[in-house]
């Protein structure tokens, strides 16, 4: 492998992610906007409360949420970028965040491409929910009774 | 709504630009890196250690590549490599919950939040759900 194809590899490796996050991430954000400044986000964010609740986070976090866990980190992380500097979260809800879809994000694009070469559904998806689920809350209950051990401070 | 719409492209190019100033460097390390014997080295280093997770030697590579580079390298290696299901299932697992160090530790810590606790959190889950499926599954 000789300098030029590896400078070559990682151009054309660049361009595609710059292009696949512009084509997700654009569109994405004049959604989130729309939705932000018509308050239908508030009404999502309200029926969704189970959720951000379940994380002890502010109802709005499930904006930066439901698409990273779905779609991917990169949104997610855009979506809490604009979060924080629209002072909607504090550093430690970004921290509970991050952890979440950092352990649990594209799930729709990655679980199938597993799948597909043979993995079993049930324990990629299903187990890796369920520890998605309890093993943040067990942290979250942690802090709470030792706020010395607080693993989001 | 117009406001809106203009208030999206905006901070939609701003986050594009953002994680691109740190994507696009990281990308040109990454597969500079790829092509060193750096992460073969580190495979053959944990090679023994894959039987404790039921897994050939060989799925060392898949492991080390998928956990510093990206899911997609891994499984060039893995469709390269005859498994059983529960080996698939195995690495899968463990490659899904804690993947992509290099690129996925730069857009953590542009968030402002701690890159060693979070891969920590994720490389023990990893470990500990890819052991207990070669022993349970």
């Amino acid at each position: 492998m000789d300098i030029i194809s590896i400078i070559q590899e990682a151009g054309l490796t660049s361009l595609n992610i710059i292009w696949k996050m512009a084509y997700i991430i654009l569109p994405m954000m004049v959604i989130f906007e729309i939705l932000f400044t018509t308050g239908l986000l508030d009404k999502i964010a309200e029926k969704m409360k189970f959720i951000t609740n379940w994380y002890e986070l502010p109802k709005k976090a499930i904006f930066p949420l439901v698409p990273g866990v779905l779609i991917g980190l990169a949104i997610g992380s855009g979506i809490l970028l604009n979060y924080k500097s629209k002072n909607i979260v504090n550093k430690r809800q970004m921290s509970i965040v991050t952890s979440i879809v950092s352990m649990f994000h594209a799930i729709i694009e990655d679980t199938l491409i597993f799948v597909v070469i043979g993995a079993s559904f049930f324990w990629i998806f299903g187990v890796r929910l369920l520890i998605v689920i309890f093993l943040i809350k067990a942290l979250l209950l942690i802090a709470k009774g030792i706020p010395k051990l607080d693993f989001f401070r | 709504m117009r406001k809106a719409i203009k208030d999206g492209i905006k901070s939609g190019f701003k986050v594009v630009w953002d994680l691109g100033k740190i994507i696009v460097p990281t990308i040109f390390i990454m597969t500079f890196l790829k092509y060193t014997p750096l992460f073969q080295q580190i495979a053959d280093f944990l090679q023994p250690t894959m039987s404790v997770f039921g897994l050939p030697g060989e799925a060392a590579f898949a492991i080390v590549l998928g956990m510093f580079i990206s899911m997609y390298s891994a499984i060039g290696i893995i469709l390269t490599l005859t498994l059983t299901p529960v080996q698939i299932t195995t690495i899968a697992a463990m490659i899904l919950t804690c993947h992509g160090w290099i690129l996925e530790a730069a857009v953590i810590r542009k968030l402002d939040v701690s890159v060693v606790k979070i891969f920590t959190l994720r490389f023990i889950t990893a470990l500990t759900l890819g052991y207990t499926i070669s022993v349970m599954m």
